[in-house]
């Protein structure tokens, strides 16, 4: 079970990298962090084994996971050890894997999601929060490209 | 309910399967008359079914002399709105970051 996205950026290839991993709280979309207040840095330690993690201006550091494989420019693989809630939990660990690639205008940016089942267990309490009103068959055919990825 | 979303993705990565849920969209239907819309054995199609069952999306039942099956759609969105959020965050993300890579031209 996987989720796959990616963007072209004008950008160079170097940069794009450099950018993507080392400076995070940029970008990072607001409201998803683990700790309470907006104001926090996130760091990802540049080497294999290496921490992904927020810090507060408090001093609390939570992580997020870490990496995998670092091949600087072309890809990071790092784990996501956040669970249903949101929450740090190393029992719950699942893949991102980005890569970036040199095109004529830029950078493509690619970002693979997966070992998402990982969350299965937790379906239960996700149901509910996030009801969808989509007609049953557009959902069969979103979630056959889904699960074909990960067949 | 004892299936994980893994049993629900795993029954769906078959496209025989997805289409077995498809046609029963529109209600229960004889499993006789649910294998004849297929070129597959029977034995074949009860082991699809069987998948389906154990991932929660349908259910069988005697219905006089016919086994019925019908779907539940349930599972199906519960797995669907747990992508959908990852779908949506992802999204956000990369959006934020092509503008923030963008913007920052030396």
């Amino acid at each position: 079970m996987q989720v796959v996205k990616s963007i072209s950026v004008s950008a160079p290839l170097a940069r794009t990298f450099q950018e993507f991993t080392q400076q995070f709280d940029k970008w990072w979309p607001r409201g998803h962090h683990l700790v309470g207040g907006e104001e926090f840095v996130a760091m990802l330690e540049p080497k294999v084994g290496g921490r992904w993690y927020e810090r507060h201006p408090d001093g609390t550091e939570c992580d997020w996971g870490k990496v995998l494989i670092w091949e600087p420019p072309h890809r990071v693989v790092m784990t996501w050890e956040i669970d249903a809630q949101w929450q740090p939990n190393p029992d719950v660990v699942s893949e991102v894997e980005v890569t970036f690639a040199e095109t004529p205008t830029g950078t493509r940016v690619e970002l693979t999601h997966r070992k998402l089942e990982a969350y299965g267990e937790a379906a239960e309490m996700v149901r509910g929060i996030f009801e969808s009103e989509n007609a049953w068959s557009g959902l069969l055919t979103l979630m056959g490209a889904y699960a074909e990825a990960n067949a | 309910m004892t299936a994980t979303l893994d049993d629900v993705f795993h029954a769906l990565a078959d496209p025989t399967r997805r289409d077995m849920m498809v046609r029963l969209d529109g209600g229960p239907l004889p499993v006789g008359d649910l294998a004849e819309q297929y070129p597959h054995s029977l034995p074949a199609i009860l082991k699809h079914l069987k998948v389906l069952e154990r991932a929660g999306l349908t259910e069988s039942m005697k219905r006089g002399r016919v086994r019925v099956v019908q779907a539940h759609p349930e599972r199906l969105r519960e797995a669907a709105a747990w992508v959908a959020r990852y779908e949506k965050f992802w999204d956000t993300a990369l959006d934020n970051f092509a503008q923030f890579v963008e913007s920052d031209s030396d």
